[in-house]
């Protein structure tokens, strides 16, 4: 059994292949069809055709599309993403400061709407119709229903502008502290290792603000589904059957039905994950993020080729490496997966 | 620090070693960031990213033109008038020293002698020479790109326009007199780096450094690099030993990008932040009214929002077509909604000739339906016709609100005008390269503060700003031949005031307002000065 479930996790590492190959040339021909001529754009404001013509040589978009395809493929093999026009930096250089960043906001943000909706999602299942039923259903709709910005700037307002409590809203630190020396990229767990607990808070607090309003937006589909399985487990022939045989109740719920539950839920907590990564455009924006959402938004209002491409691809490889962990969680949870094959 | 190190004392030995290692790498790092009080650190929250810190550079982009104004020096700089409102801005008429002590202009116009101050120095120690100059300006006209075309405009094209005399003497050779030149120099483009330190990093396929200068600074400004995070913050400090003007009082300022203009709002009203640059009009507005704040708000120079009328559409073609739809705008009702009254109106002029060689001045137009209706049935279209209207999407904040005014009134008239609207990216290739947009909203500033300045631009057949296509070659032998002229000229006076007639009688171009520059700073923070490249110049700021 052990060796079914290898090979099915060998099978799924395959065929991320061809999905990575494919989003390297769907990227490549998606940034050729955005309008736009980058090299008008980044020969600034006063430049002459001449110029014009110097910058677009430059960036070798002379050549014909096959002779680009290649050369991004051969740099690709190196590690180099190639240039950031828009921000001037490498875009491998961009990539490795501000995935992180981007990252530890969603984790943490997920983190807090997984520890809020899913016991509110099993009580609400236990006790279906109750108050705590009720509280869910709000909590739900009012989370689905709030545009992020919204939230976002709403929180702002009230904890930032009126309270006072939160931090300035101007990035991952306030500009009194320094980053933590680079281990993970992730400044909590960074400052923690180099047991500077100042920064370490520091850090933290500026996290809750734009993590509080990612988990407003991700507690809906989690909390829903983990009601609507829970319900669905808990009214099934095994629980019964558990039931009958007399096993505790504590055991048939977090045991039996929660696992069975589980399934499901992994998916959309997948879902949710990538949704967050790659849309919390606007809570960087707003909290000032250094995040590679805006930067992604900044590049394709650039027309930022080398950008785009290097964003595509890593998101691509998240989300394909997402993909596979959930994969393989099924297989580890489901006790039907890999057996029949 | 202190209570830190007590803490840490405690913890388990591998722990408060890396402790200790923190604390010390830190300590190495924090005295600089420590010494300097809240006082004297000037906090910005700007909207923009820097994406350099070396201006010649291909992709350079605006926000970052301010790393060349307060870490470079130029030979000279202009002068800083009060606007009589308490306001600063530049003053284009004198031009002051900088790096240059003084400079002699010879009678014919041609050669022009700079004599370096001989104290200054730069951040390395070393003395600014003319061959610091020399190679600063040749690599300012060889690069191509942006720094070339801006130095042409003074009439500088070639290196071998440029020679070192002396150590502390540097000479220009100009083909042709040219009134441009002098103020040509005091504009960002042609900064002083040390060529030493350059040259050290230098390769042979990067001559000229750009990929050190792209990220190290090497220069004699007044303040210098501490710290760069791109997309995240810059931090300036004061270069002590700063000699080209008076030292500057802020010892540290720290540029934190902030993209959201409502979180900019929240932290200058918090005071967390002591100058926010770039809030929409309507902020500014609300502002104003804030008793711990100050705005500082005065016109840009030489820059026009406007309406331009393409050529190749047939019916502009017509004058009277293009003065139908000059009477049909709406202009009050846009300066109030799109500006929020902030700005100078550019409409309504009592005179039906242009007066004084002012420019931008307002055009003799107002709305007036019923004489637009007319001529456009005296032009033959008196059931009017449709023609989009295009809009640049990156400065949605006006050219909405204007657009949907414009039709409105448009279509009173009997023309229809969808509203076309074009991301900020592909809105140069469309308007100012291929020049095919019917009927947009543009917006165009010259650096230089000359009126033939502009119409060199915006007027004359093929050059970029002219997206209207417009032709004229009254306007065109006028513009040749008063571009190189100087004021006090007898025949330059007249020379403007034709231009402005025809373009005023010929409209291809429907003037709406002179945009202004607002900052919005906490009352105890002064010093902002109004500069036509509209970047913040940070050397006169002062904290009380």
């Amino acid at each position: 059994m052990i060796y079914d479930k290898v090979t099915l996790i060998f099978k799924r590492l395959m065929l991320a292949i061809p999905t990575l190959l494919g989003v390297l040339v769907i990227s490549f021909s998606l940034t050729r069809a955005l309008p736009g001529d980058p090299a008008v754009y980044f020969a600034g404001a006063m430049a002459d055709e001449a110029s014009i013509q110097q910058v677009r040589e430059k960036l070798g978009l002379d050549r014909t599309l096959m002779y680009q395809f290649i050369t991004y493929c051969q740099n690709i093999t190196q590690g180099e993403f190639g240039q950031s026009l828009s921000t001037g930096q490498s875009v491998s250089d961009e990539l490795k400061t501000r995935l992180p960043a981007s990252l530890e906001l969603t984790l943490f943000g997920l983190f807090l709407a997984l520890i809020t909706s899913i016991p509110l999602g099993i009580l609400s299942a236990l006790k279906p119709n109750t108050w705590i039923d009720h509280l869910c259903r709000i909590l739900v709709t009012a989370g689905a229903s709030t545009p992020i910005f919204f939230s976002g700037l709403f929180l702002m307002f009230v904890f930032y502008y009126i309270l006072g409590w939160a931090p300035s809203p101007i990035g991952r630190l306030d500009f009194i502290y320094l980053a933590p020396p680079h281990v993970t990229g992730f400044f909590t767990i960074d400052s923690l290792l180099a047991s500077d607990y100042e920064t370490f808070f520091a850090a933290l607090s500026q996290l809750i603000l734009p993590a509080v309003t990612l988990a407003l937006c991700a507690l809906a589909p989690i909390a829903r589904m983990t009601r609507s399985s829970m319900i669905t487990a808990l009214g099934s022939e095994y629980v019964k059957a558990a039931k009958a045989n007399g096993i505790k109740s504590s055991v048939r719920i977090y045991v039996y039905a929660l696992q069975n539950a589980s399934l499901p839920l992994l998916t959309v907590i997948g879902l949710v994950f990538g949704f967050l990564l790659g849309g919390n455009v606007l809570v960087e924006k707003v909290y000032s993020w250094p995040g590679v959402g805006s930067f992604a938004i900044d590049a394709l209002v650039a027309s930022d080729y080398a950008a785009i491409q290097g964003f595509v691809l890593i998101m691509a490889v998240l989300f394909v490496t997402l993909n596979l962990i959930i994969d393989i969680l099924y297989t580890l949870f489901d006790p039907r997966m890999g057996r029949n094959e | 620090m202190i209570n830190n190190l007590k803490s840490k004392i405690k913890l388990p030995t591998k722990a408060s070693l890396y402790a200790l290692l923190a604390v010390s790498t830190l300590g190495s790092v924090m005295p600089s960031a420590q010494a300097v009080s809240r006082q004297d650190t000037l906090v910005v929250v700007s909207g923009g990213s820097i994406n350099s810190l070396d201006l010649h550079r291909t992709g350079t982009n605006r926000p970052s033109y301010q790393v060349a104004i307060n870490m470079y020096d130029r030979l000279v700089t202009f002068g800083i008038k009060d606007t009589g409102d308490g306001n600063l801005k530049y003053d284009s008429e004198t031009i002051k020293p900088e790096l240059a002590a003084s400079w002699e202009i010879s009678d014919d116009g041609l050669t022009y002698l700079f004599h370096i101050r001989k104290d200054a120095t730069f951040w390395d120690g070393s003395d600014i020479t003319a061959t610091d100059v020399k190679w600063s300006f040749d690599r300012a006209v060889s690069l191509g790109g942006f720094p070339t075309v801006q130095m042409k405009a003074g009439g500088l094209v070639s290196p071998d326009q440029f020679s070192v005399v002396d150590e502390d003497t540097f000479k220009i050779t100009m083909p042709k007199a040219n009134k441009l030149t002098l103020p040509d120099l005091a504009v960002p483009i042609p900064i002083i780096i040390n060529s030493d330190v350059a040259l050290a990093h230098a390769t042979k396929e990067d001559p000229w450094a750009t990929e050190y200068l792209h990220k190290t600074p090497a220069g004699g400004g007044a303040y210098m690099l501490e710290r760069w995070n791109p997309g995240q913050q810059l931090v300036y400090k004061r270069f002590d030993k700063w000699k080209n003007g008076d030292l500057p009082k802020m010892q540290r300022v720290i540029v934190r990008e902030v993209p959201s203009s409502a979180t900019r709002r929240a932290l200058i009203e918090r005071g967390d932040a002591d100058v926010a640059l770039s809030l929409p009009a309507k902020d500014v507005k609300e502002l104003q009214a804030n008793k711990d704040l100050k705005v500082s708000s005065s016109t840009i120079d030489n820059t026009i929002h406007a309406i331009g009328l393409n050529m190749k559409f047939e019916p502009f073609t017509n004058k009277k077509v293009r003065q139908a739809i000059a009477y049909a705008i709406p202009y009050q009702q846009i300066f109030d909604v799109a500006a929020y009254g902030m700005g100078e109106p550019l409409w309504g002029r009592k005179t039906e000739k242009a007066t004084s060689p002012i420019w931008p001045q307002a055009f003799p137009y107002s709305t007036d339906l019923v004489k637009a209706k007319a001529l456009l049935a005296e032009a033959g279209y008196p059931d009017g016709f449709t023609v989009p209207i295009s809009i640049n999407l990156g400065f949605s904040q006006w050219t909405e609100p204007t657009a949907l005014l414009i039709q409105e009134n448009l279509k009173a008239i009997g023309i229809e005008s969808p509203v076309n609207k074009i991301p900020g990216a592909s809105w140069r290739t469309k308007a100012l390269v291929e020049k095919g947009l019917e009927l947009h909203l543009k917006n165009f500033g010259g650096w230089l503060n000359y009126p033939d300045y502009y119409f060199f631009w915006a007027y004359i057949k093929g050059h970029l700003f002219n997206s209207m296509n417009y032709d004229n070659a009254e306007i065109k032998s006028l513009v040749d031949s008063t571009l190189n002229m100087p004021i006090d000229d007898k025949q330059y006076t007249p020379n403007i005031l034709r231009m402005v007639d025809i373009a005023t009688d010929e409209v291809p171009m429907i003037p709406l307002w002179q945009p202004s520059l607002d900052v919005v700073m906490r009352k105890d923070v002064s010093g902002y000065v109004n500069w036509f490249h509209r970047q913040l110049d940070i050397r006169a700021f002062t904290k009380e």
